[in-house]
C-alpha cells in the first residue's frame, strides 16, 4: 500500500495518479474517487463565483482560496482549478505548454483532466471549447464558444516595483500606477527600450494594469478586443483575473517607444510560416540554430496542408 | 493738495512677558496730517517713539491705540493698524517704502540684486531691475567692483545706502525714512539728499528721522516735534 | 482681494480615543499636547489661515507645535480629524487629453478646484491627481521625498508620468530644464540621488516638486542639517523660485531666520495651536504673545 501511494513532490506518473485515484481512502478522509472534476461542489462554486468577479472587473486580481491538488504549486494549480470549475461532461479540453501538446507537463495535466472527468482531448485548437495553456495564445484566432485558461505565476504586475502586497493592492484600487511607468522610463533611460520580453503589463479596460503571464510579447495583441473569455490562475498565490471578450487591452508604452512584439529573421524550418511565434532549436553537435512554430498543433497543420511527413 | 496720511492719537506700548508683563513706552498721542507730496520731519531727543511712528504705519508694529488713516491709490481710504495682512502686503510692494536704519542681508544675492528685488515684484524685467539699479548705485558712489558683491562684507556706510538704494528704487507714493544719512560722509550724504530732493519733484510724500538737523531743514517742509 | 488660493479651516489630528476635556486640557497654556484625562494626542487644533496666489506664508514652532502636521495634512499624507480644505486654482488641462495614462486618468475626470468643495472629502484619487498637479512638497529628509532607487531624473519624471505625459524625449528635456535651473547637474541626471550631497539632494526635490508646474508649494524645514553653506544656497534658489513663478509657498521651520528670509506672513504655533499671526517683520520686531517674545529673544 505505501509503495503504491508513492511518494510524496516528485514528477507526477499517470501510473501513481490512477492507483491514487483507485486506492481506497482511510477513514475520515474525505473520497476524491466518485466526483465529477475532482473539486467537490462547494470549492467549484467559489472558484465559479470569483471567476464571475474577475470577469465583471476585468483586469482585477480576485483573491480565492486555492485547493490542495495532486499537483505541486508551481505547475499549474490556478489553471487547474480554473479548468476543473469550469468543465462540464461535453467540454472538448486541449492542453498545451510553451505551445506545445506534447510536453511533460501538458501531457500530465491533459491526463489527469480526463481521468477525473472523463472528457474529450484533443490537440486541434478549433476543435476545443476549454484550453488549458502555459506561457502562450494559440496561434489560431479563437472564437466566443471557446475559453483560454493561462496559468499564471505570478500574477502581481506591480511585484517588480512594490514588494508589499498591502501596498500593491492599494494602488490597484487607487489607479496608483506611477510606479511601474517610472520602471519602464527607467529602462528606456538605461538600454533605449523597454526590456520587458514576458509578462508585459498592460492596461484593462482604461482601468487596471494586469500581467498577461509570461506570455511573449508576440501574444500580447491577441488579447485586445477578442471574441474569447481569457481566463487567470494562479494556483501558488491564490489569484484569479480575466479579460472579457471584447475589452480594450493596452501594452503600457510611451510616444516614442512604442510597444513592439519579437521579430525573426527566419521562418519556420517545419513548416515555413513566417508570422508565427518561433522556438529557437540548437543543434546539439554542430551547435546550428533552428527555428520551428511554438504552437505544434498549428504548424503541423500547415505541414498537413502542404503534404510533408508528419513526425508522430 | 490732497491729504495721504492723517494719523490720529498713535499710541504705541510693548508688553515684555518676558519680564513679568512690564510695559515700555513706544510713542504716545501721536497726531499728524500729510499732504500729497509733503515732506514730514520727525525731530525730537532719541527714545521719543520716532522710529516706532514710522514702524506702526509700516505694520512693523502694531499700533497699541489710535488710528492711521491712509489714502490708498488702490484700497481707498483705509486705516493701516486695522487692515487686513495681505492688503498690508500688497501696499507694501506697489505703495508704502521704508528705508530702516539697518539692512537686511541676503546671503549670495549680490548688492545689485538687492536693489532690484523690489523692481522684480513688482514685474519689472530682470535686465531692466538690473540697470537701475546699476545707476542708483553709481549715484550712491557705491564703488562698481562692488556691484557684484553681497553686501554682507561692506562697510556701514556702504550698506546703508544699497539700504536706500533698494528703498527707494520703486518710487513708492509714500516713503518712510529712518536714519537713511546716519553711517554717511559728507559727499554721499549729499548724494542721498539729491534723491531725495529728486523724489519730492516727482511727487513722493514723505515721512523722515534724520539726525542732523540741517538736512532735516533742508529736506523737510514741515516738522513734528516730539516729547518726552 | 482676490479669493485665497488655499484655505484651512478648522483642521484639527488628534490620535486616541478623545474625551469632552482634551482640548480645552491642552495647548499652549497647559503646555502640552497630550490629554491628561484620556491619553489622546492633540497634534493640531483649530488651525485656520488662508493664502494668496504668490504669497510666502510661514509656519514656525518647536517640536509638538503641529506645524508638520498641518503640512502633511495638507499634502494629503495623513487623514485630518476635522477640518476643511479649499483650494481656487486654474489649471491647465491640455496636456491631459493625451496618451496612455491621460486615458486612465481622464475616465475619472479631474477634480474641479474651484473654492467650493471640502478637498478632505475627495476619494483617494481624486486628492493623488490634485496633488499631483497642484501641489510640490519638499521634506526635511530626502528619503521621505525621493525613490533612492530610481535615478534623480526618474524621481523628476514619476509626477510628469502621473499627469500624463507620454513622451520620453520631451520629459527628457523638461528634467534637463528643472536641473538647471534648481543647479542639479544634468550630467548625473541618471544617477540615483543617494549618491548626491545633501543639498543636491534638496534641490532634486525642489526640480520634482515643480515639475507639473504646481500653484501651492510646501517646504518642511528644508535647510534643517544642512551646512550652513549649503544652506544658503538652497534658500537663495527657493527665493528666487517663489518670485519667478509666483507660487504660494508654505516654509515650516523652527528657524527664525529661514522664516525672516523667505516669508512675508508668519504664523506661530505652540502646543498644537496657532498662537500669533501677522506679517513676517511683525511678529519678529513686535510680537505679542507671551511664546512668540520667548522665542524671539531666544534665536540667536
Amino acid at each position: 500500500m505505501a509503495e503504491q501511494q508513492g511518494g510524496a513532490g516528485g514528477t507526477l506518473s499517470s501510473k501513481t495518479l490512477t492507483s491514487y485515484l483507485q486506492e481506497t481512502p482511510p477513514a475520515g478522509r474525505i473520497s476524491t474517487t466518485n466526483r465529477f472534476a475532482f473539486l467537490d461542489e462547494a470549492t467549484k462554486m467559489e472558484i465559479r463565483r470569483k471567476t464571475l468577479k474577475a470577469v465583471a472587473i476585468p483586469g482585477y486580481q480576485v483573491p480565492f482560496g486555492s485547493r490542495e491538488l495532486p499537483i505541486a504549486r508551481g505547475w499549474g494549480t490556478g489553471g487547474i482549478q480554473l479548468t476543473l470549475a469550469l468543465i462540464g461532461p461535453e467540454d472538448i479540453v486541449k492542453v498545451i505548454d510553451q505551445g506545445c501538446d506534447d510536453s511533460v507537463n501538458a501531457v500530465n495535466i491533459r491526463k489527469f483532466i480526463q481521468q477525473v472527468c472523463g472528457v474529450e482531448v484533443t490537440e486541434k485548437t478549433a476543435e476545443a471549447t476549454l484550453i488549458q495553456t502555459r506561457h502562450r495564445v494559440p496561434e489560431e484566432p479563437m472564437g466566443k464558444d471557446q475559453i483560454l485558461v493561462l496559468q499564471v505565476p505570478i500574477p502581481e504586475p506591480l511585484r517588480d516595483v512594490e514588494p508589499s502586497e498591502q501596498e500593491t493592492r492599494r494602488m490597484h484600487g487607487e489607479a496608483d500606477y506611477s510606479s511601474i511607468w517610472l520602471r519602464l522610463y527607467e529602462d528606456i533611460v538605461a538600454y533605449n527600450e523597454i526590456t520587458i520580453g514576458a509578462r508585459y503589463p498592460v492596461l484593462v479596460n482604461r482601468r487596471h494594469i494586469m500581467d498577461p503571464s509570461p506570455i511573449p510579447r508576440w501574444d500580447v495583441p491577441l488579447l485586445h478586443q477578442s471574441e474569447t473569455l481569457y481566463l487567470f490562475g494562479a494556483g501558488r498565490e491564490k489569484r484569479i483575473y480575466a479579460i472579457p471578450p471584447h475589452t480594450e487591452v493596452h501594452p503600457l508604452e510611451f510616444a516614442d517607444h512604442r510597444f513592439r512584439v519579437e521579430r525573426f529573421n527566419q521562418g519556420c524550418m517545419l513548416c515555413g510560416a513566417t508570422d508565427t511565434y518561433l522556438d529557437e532549436i540548437v543543434e546539439g553537435s554542430t551547435a546550428q540554430r533552428f527555428y520551428t512554430c511554438s504552437d505544434t498543433a498549428h504548424c503541423r497543420a500547415r505541414q498537413e496542408q502542404q503534404n510533408k511527413v508528419v513526425a508522430p | 493738495m490732497t491729504q495721504l496720511l492723517a494719523v490720529h492719537n498713535l499710541t504705541k506700548t510693548f508688553t515684555m512677558h518676558t519680564l513679568h508683563s512690564r510695559v515700555i513706552k513706544g510713542c504716545t498721542d501721536v497726531s499728524f496730517t500729510l499732504a500729497t507730496g509733503e515732506v514730514l520731519g520727525l525731530s525730537g531727543p532719541s527714545g521719543t517713539g520716532k522710529s516706532s511712528i514710522l514702524k506702526c504705519i509700516y505694520r512693523a508694529y502694531l499700533p497699541s491705540a489710535g488710528e492711521i488713516h491712509y489714502s490708498s491709490e488702490r484700497l481707498g481710504r483705509v486705516d493701516l493698524g486695522r487692515i487686513d495682512d495681505h492688503q498690508m502686503i500688497m501696499l507694501r510692494q506697489h505703495e508704502i517704502g521704508y528705508v530702516t536704519q539697518f539692512l537686511k542681508v541676503i546671503p549670495r544675492v549680490s548688492a545689485v540684486d538687492t536693489v532690484a528685488e523690489p523692481l522684480l515684484h513688482k514685474g519689472v524685467s530682470l535686465a531692466e531691475a538690473r540697470s537701475r539699479a546699476t545707476s542708483l548705485l553709481k549715484q550712491l558712489y557705491i564703488p562698481e567692483n562692488l556691484f557684484d558683491a553681497c553686501p554682507v562684507t561692506f562697510s556701514g556706510g556702504e550698506q546703508q545706502r544699497v539700504n536706500f538704494a533698494a528703498g527707494v528704487i520703486s518710487s513708492p507714493r509714500l516713503l518712510l525714512l529712518d536714519e537713511p544719512t546716519a553711517s554717511l560722509d559728507v559727499k554721499t550724504r549729499q548724494a542721498v539728499i539729491d534723491i531725495l530732493n529728486r523724489l519730492k519733484e516727482q511727487g513722493t510724500t514723505m515721512i523722515a528721522i534724520f539726525h542732523e538737523h540741517q538736512i532735516m531743514d533742508a529736506i523737510a517742509d514741515r516738522l513734528y516735534q516730539m516729547n518726552d | 482681494m482676490n479669493e485665497p488660493v488655499l484655505a484651512i479651516a478648522n483642521l484639527g489630528k488628534y490620535y486616541g480615543p478623545g474625551c469632552e476635556r482634551c482640548i480645552n486640557s491642552t495647548g499652549p497654556v497647559a503646555a502640552t499636547n497630550i490629554c491628561p484625562h484620556c491619553g489622546t494626542v492633540i497634534a493640531c487644533h483649530g488651525v485656520t489661515f488662508s493664502l494668496q496666489k504668490g504669497e510666502v506664508l510661514g509656519i514656525v514652532g518647536e517640536s509638538g507645535s503641529g506645524k508638520s502636521t498641518v503640512i502633511k495634512a495638507i499634502h494629503f499624507d495623513i487623514e485630518p480629524s476635522m477640518g476643511e480644505m479649499y483650494l481656487n486654482l486654474t489649471i491647465d488641462h491640455s496636456r491631459r487629453e493625451n496618451g496612455l495614462l491621460a486615458i486612465v486618468n481622464g475616465k475619472r475626470g479631474f477634480p474641479v478646484v474651484d473654492g467650493k468643495d471640502n478637498i478632505f472629502t475627495l476619494t483617494p484619487f481624486a486628492r493623488r491627481q490634485l496633488r499631483n498637479v497642484c501641489m510640490g512638497i519638499v521634506y526635511q529628509n530626502p528619503m521621505l521625498g525621493l525613490r533612492m532607487n530610481f535615478s534623480a531624473g526618474g524621481n523628476v519624471a514619476e509626477r510628469l508620468l502621473m499627469d500624463g505625459w507620454d513622451h520620453v524625449g520631451e520629459m527628457r528635456q523638461r528634467i534637463r530644464s528643472l536641473f538647471e535651473r534648481t543647479e542639479v547637474d544634468t550630467k548625473r541626471m541618471d544617477e540615483p540621488p543617494s549618491s548626491f550631497s545633501g543639498g543636491m539632494q534638496q534641490r532634486v526635490q525642489i526640480a520634482r516638486a515643480l515639475s507639473t508646474e504646481p500653484s501651492l508649494l510646501l517646504l518642511d524645514e528644508v535647510t534643517t542639517g544642512l551646512d550652513v553653506s549649503v544652506q544658503a544656497r538652497v534658500l537663495d534658489l527657493l527665493r528666487s523660485l517663489t518670485r519667478e513663478l509666483n507660487l504660494a509657498t508654505i516654509v515650516v521651520s523652527h528657524d527664525l531666520g529661514v522664516i525672516n528670509l523667505l516669508t512675508t506672513r508668519t504664523l506661530v504655533m505652540k502646543s498644537g495651536r496657532i498662537v500669533e499671526s501677522g506679517l513676517t517683520n511683525q511678529v519678529l520686531e513686535d510680537p505679542q504673545h507671551p511664546y512668540t517674545q520667548l522665542l524671539v529673544s531666544s534665536a540667536l
